[in-house]
């Protein structure tokens, strides 16, 4: 007798799929609609997953876009201070309403009212990024001043992307009492001061998520008619819940909506919209969590490793035969001029000495 | 053995040569650092310096030696004397200093983070361990201030260097006085960690805005003051001396 199950090919099968191949061999991607070119323009945003993501397509070859970058003089410091582990120095984008957000200031349509926070200590931090400054800025203006550079590079950045790598990373954040405006991090965690009458929880459900993409993706594609988006869902877990219940209870909550959000995203909008099953590579049964280190929230190498041979194979022109070409490396921090100046120097101290 | 003791390198010159222009009513003595490879090495215990330097170091001094640390101090030069492509600036914690509006704004948290760490793989590094070696050191004297003029500072630079860089600009003066300042806030840092009493550059040699005055400029060099400020120094440790 005949049923739909016995013509369906072995990756509909969990048998052929997932139980009988090697851990490397699973691979959940196969069918993945967009093939990302060398040429074609890649930014990544989202939670820390998508650092991972950023540097291995660096890595590999593509041309990864980076619009805000640290200025040279700076470069030996560059990591700690946030740049280049996104496209831009926004740092960790959680929330898609976040993310709306950042596109909205950045194309001038939204100016929240909290505009920065203060502590620990004197410094000044950026409510929505404000663990990309070590150390804080020294003063409200010279915070608005980076911003506007910031928001900038974003704007160009939106301007010029041709896929986005977006990893929905919560469901949980905080907002502003005042206007909505989405916070990465509860106010008191890594900076400002918490003030229940003016921060606000939620937990943001399927519709509002999806709801909240589509608008950040109309106003992208408004300024980018070409831009297209590549939805993730961070397999990193929540390292604390709002609500009053069990972390591990909020944890498959979150990764539900987000991927059920992820899933409606992609079939509402097939020509523009795709998801790459990163999550279910790393969070998968097939690897006995071995893609989890010992904190039991952060991804080990061996499965960024694995998720990126799959998007090589399944999102790229180059196909399974993909050959990844490392990225030239990044350009050194001295110029000739500064490394004669350095000599110039010290030879002037040299003779300095001698008292000549 | 001398009363006085200076131990570092290239602005210890200026005020030997003032020293020897006058007689001093107390001993003076210089022990100059290696200039070339940091004399520093890595221990189990942290950086120490080279046995042989520091054995070397530690034959000068007396029980009633004053030993004054000359080390290093033309980092901000290395890093800032010369304009970046493109510019930079950044606003500082006083905010006394204009920023320039061509310049791409760095954060002073990124710039200092950046200076800090590059001190602290070498000149502070060097501060560090000598102060370890010779815990009768009590005093790190500033480096002289940058001079304003940047058409000064070019006469006074190696001809080769500008033949071979005829485009190259130097800095904004600003810019120049916020490394140095920087340069000297963290080595005052250092100094305090160390429980070293950090000397400032002595105010007759400084113009209103902080700017080394052309007339301590040094004859030869765009990066040290001369005898006359050299002098200035020397009269404030003999001060100390009293």
């Amino acid at each position: 007798m005949r049923h739909p199950y016995a013509e369906a090919p072995s990756y509909t099968k969990w048998r052929h799929a997932v139980a009988a191949p090697a851990m490397a061999e699973v691979d959940p991607a196969v069918g993945f609609p967009f093939r990302l070119t060398r040429q074609d323009r890649v930014a990544t945003a989202g939670s820390c997953f998508a650092q991972h993501i950023g540097r291995s397509l660096k890595a590999q070859g593509f041309a990864y876009l980076v619009t805000e970058t640290a200025h040279p003089f700076i470069a030996n410091v560059a990591g700690p201070c946030a740049y280049e582990q996104f496209s831009a120095r926004y740092g960790n984008v959680y929330t898609a309403r976040q993310m709306l957000q950042l596109v909205q200031r950045a194309l001038g349509l939204f100016e929240p009212a909290d505009r920065a926070w203060t502590g620990p200590g004197e410094a000044v931090y950026d409510p929505y990024r404000p663990t990309v400054q070590p150390g804080g800025f020294i003063s409200v203006a010279e915070l608005e001043a980076d911003r506007a550079r910031h928001l900038a590079c974003v704007r160009r950045l939106l301007e010029e992307l041709d896929y986005l790598v977006f990893t929905l990373g919560l469901t949980e954040a905080w907002i502003s009492a005042e206007d909505g405006a989405a916070y990465p991090l509860c106010p008191g965690v890594a900076a400002g001061r918490f003030d229940p009458d003016r921060h606000l929880f939620v937990n943001s459900g399927v519709d509002a998520i999806v709801a909240d993409v589509e608008a950040f993706l109309a106003l992208i594609r408004s300024v980018n008619p070409r831009a297209r988006l590549i939805l993730t869902v961070s397999p990193v877990a929540l390292a604390a819940t709002a609500e009053d219940r069990h972390v591990l209870a909020s944890n498959t909550y979150s990764k539900a909506v987000l991927r059920v959000a992820a899933e409606t995203l992609a079939r509402r909008h097939p020509e523009e919209v795709a998801y790459f099953p990163s999550y279910e590579i790393i969070s998968g049964i097939h690897n006995r969590g071995s893609y989890i280190l010992d904190d039991l929230r952060s991804v080990s190498e061996a499965g960024v490793a694995h998720v990126m041979a799959s998007f090589a194979r399944n999102a790229t022109e180059q196909g399974p035969e993909f050959c990844p070409v490392p990225a030239a490396a990044a350009p050194p921090r001295r110029s000739a001029l500064f490394d004669d100046l350095s000599r110039l120097v010290k030879a002037e101290c040299d003779e300095a000495m001698l008292g000549a | 053995m001398a009363d006085i003791l200076l131990i570092g390198h290239s602005h210890t010159q200026s005020i030997v040569q003032a020293l020897q222009a006058r007689s001093a009513a107390v001993g003076w003595g210089v022990v100059g650092m290696p200039s070339g490879a940091n004399p520093v090495v890595a221990t189990g215990e942290g950086y120490r310096l080279d046995p042989g330097v520091a054995a070397g170091l530690r034959r000068q001094v007396g029980p009633e030696t004053l030993c004054i640390s000359t080390i290093a101090g033309n980092a901000h030069n290395v890093l800032a004397l010369m304009a970046t492509e493109p510019p930079f600036d950044f606003m500082t914690p006083g905010g006394a200093e204009p920023v320039s509006p061509r310049a791409e704004l760095v954060p002073y948290a990124s710039v200092r983070l950046s200076f800090r760490t590059i001190l602290d793989e070498g000149d502070l590094s060097m501060l560090h361990a000598t102060g370890l070696a010779v815990p009768e050191m009590r005093y790190h004297l500033e480096s002289p201030p940058p001079l304003r003029d940047g058409d000064l500072i070019r006469s006074r630079m190696d001809q080769y260097f500008i033949q071979t860089y005829p485009e190259a600009q130097v800095a904004d003066s600003w810019l120049r006085l916020k490394m140095w300042r920087l340069h000297s806030a963290l080595f005052a840092e250092a100094c305090e960690t160390l429980g070293i009493a950090f000397l400032p550059a002595p105010p007759e040699a400084v113009d209103p805005d902080g700017f080394l005055r052309p007339e301590f400029a040094h004859e030869t060099s765009s990066t040290h003051a001369n005898v006359a400020y050299g002098a200035l120094v020397a009269d404030q440790i003999e001060r100390l001396t009293r």
